[in-house]
C-alpha cells in the first residue's frame, strides 16, 4: 500500500468529435444563411368606387397622390372646409423620375397647413414601375403614416 | 559487436483545440441566433429583384405571401397564374379590376385561415420592374377576398 502517493490522473476531454460536429453545423448555417435584410412597407388598400348618392354631410379632408407617366406627381387635397379641390403638381426630374425631395417638402407644407390630414391614397399610371411606387410610398409614410393603395 | 539500439523518443504531439472549440461555439451561437430570427420562410421562391429602400419602418410578419415575377404569380409558394412579361392573359383582364383566377385562389386561402374572418394581412413580394397595372390587379383580387393590410417587402439598405 502506497500511503501518501498522490495519484495524479490527467483527464483529457476529447474535443475532436465536437469540433467535427461544429464544422459541419457551421458550414450548413453559413451556406443557408441569408444576409439580405428584408423589411416591409405597410400599406392599406383603399376601395375605389362611385361617390355616394346620399348626402352624408361634409366629407373629411383627404389627400390623393397620383404618379404620372412622365415622372410628375400630382397631389390633390379635397373635402373638409375646402370649397374646391386643391391640385399641386410636382414636376419630374431631368431623367423622368419623381422628384422625391420636392414632394417631401410639399407634403410637409400641406401637413403644416392641414394637420387633420393623416392618410394618403396613392395611385399611379399603369406603366409606373413598382420600385418608384415603393420609393414614393416610403417617403410619404415618413410624413403621413397611413398610406393606401388604390385597388 | 552488439548493435546499438537507438531509443526512439516518444514525443506525443497534441493539437491545442480548446481555443478553436471556443471560437466555434461563439460562431455557432451567433449563426443559430441569426438563423432563428431570419426570414427564411419569406424568402422569395421565384427569381425576383426586390426594390431597395433606405430604412424601412416595419418587420415582415408571417402571413399569406404573394409573389409577382415576370412570368408568374405565386401564392403561398405555389404558382397560380402565368404572366407574359408582367402582363395578364386576356381572360384575366376581361372582368373588372380583379383577376378571376386570383380572386378564386385568394378566396380559397381565406377559407384555410384558422379564423377566416380574421387575418387580413398579405405579404407582397413583387419584382421592382412590375408595372402598376399588374400590381393593382393582384391587389384588387386580394382585397376582394379581404386581404387589405399589405406588407410590401423591400430590401433594406444602409
Amino acid at each position: 500500500m502506497n500511503v501518501g502517493e498522490s495519484s495524479s490522473q490527467e483527464v483529457d476531454l476529447n474535443l475532436a468529435p465536437i469540433i467535427d460536429c461544429f464544422t459541419v453545423l457551421i458550414t450548413y448555417l453559413l451556406v443557408t444563411a441569408s444576409f439580405l435584410t428584408l423589411a416591409a412597407v405597410d400599406v392599406g388598400v383603399s376601395a375605389t368606387g362611385t361617390a355616394p348618392t346620399v348626402d352624408a354631410g361634409t366629407p373629411p379632408m383627404s389627400m390623393m397622390l397620383e404618379l404620372k407617366a412622365g415622372g410628375d406627381v400630382s397631389i390633390a387635397v379635397q373635402g373638409g372646409a375646402l370649397s374646391h379641390e386643391i391640385d399641386i403638381n410636382v414636376k419630374a426630374l431631368q431623367n423622368s423620375t419623381q422628384d422625391v425631395s420636392e414632394l417631401e417638402s410639399r407634403l410637409h407644407q400641406l401637413q403644416a397647413k392641414w394637420p387633420q390630414i393623416t392618410d394618403v391614397s396613392v395611385t399611379a399610371d399603369p406603366t409606373i414601375l413598382y420600385k418608384n411606387i415603393v420609393e414614393v410610398i416610403h417617403k410619404v409614410q415618413a410624413i403621413m403614416p397611413k398610406v393606401y393603395i388604390s385597388s | 559487436m552488439k548493435p546499438i539500439k537507438k531509443k526512439r523518443k516518444a514525443t506525443e504531439m497534441s493539437l491545442q483545440i480548446t481555443s478553436m472549440a471556443d471560437i466555434f461555439m461563439i460562431l455557432l451561437v451567433f449563426l443559430l441566433k441569426n438563423y432563428a430570427a431570419s426570414i427564411t420562410s419569406i424568402a422569395p421562391t421565384t427569381h425576383l429583384t426586390l426594390p431597395e429602400v433606405l430604412k424601412a419602418n416595419a418587420q415582415v410578419q408571417e402571413s399569406l405571401k404573394v409573389e409577382i415575377s415576370r412570368n408568374d404569380v405565386v401564392v403561398d409558394d405555389k404558382p397560380v397564374l402565368r404572366l407574359n412579361n408582367f402582363s395578364f392573359e386576356a381572360s384575366e383582364t376581361s372582368s373588372g379590376d380583379a383577376s378571376p383566377t386570383l380572386e378564386h385562389v385568394f378566396a380559397h386561402q381565406r377559407k384555410l385561415l384558422p379564423v377566416p374572418n380574421l387575418g387580413s394581412g398579405l405579404v407582397v413580394m413583387a419584382d421592382q420592374q412590375t408595372p402598376y397595372s399588374t400590381l393593382k390587379r393582384v391587389v384588387a383580387s386580394a382585397a376582394g377576398a379581404g386581404f387589405v393590410d399589405l406588407q410590401l417587402v423591400v430590401v433594406e439598405t444602409e
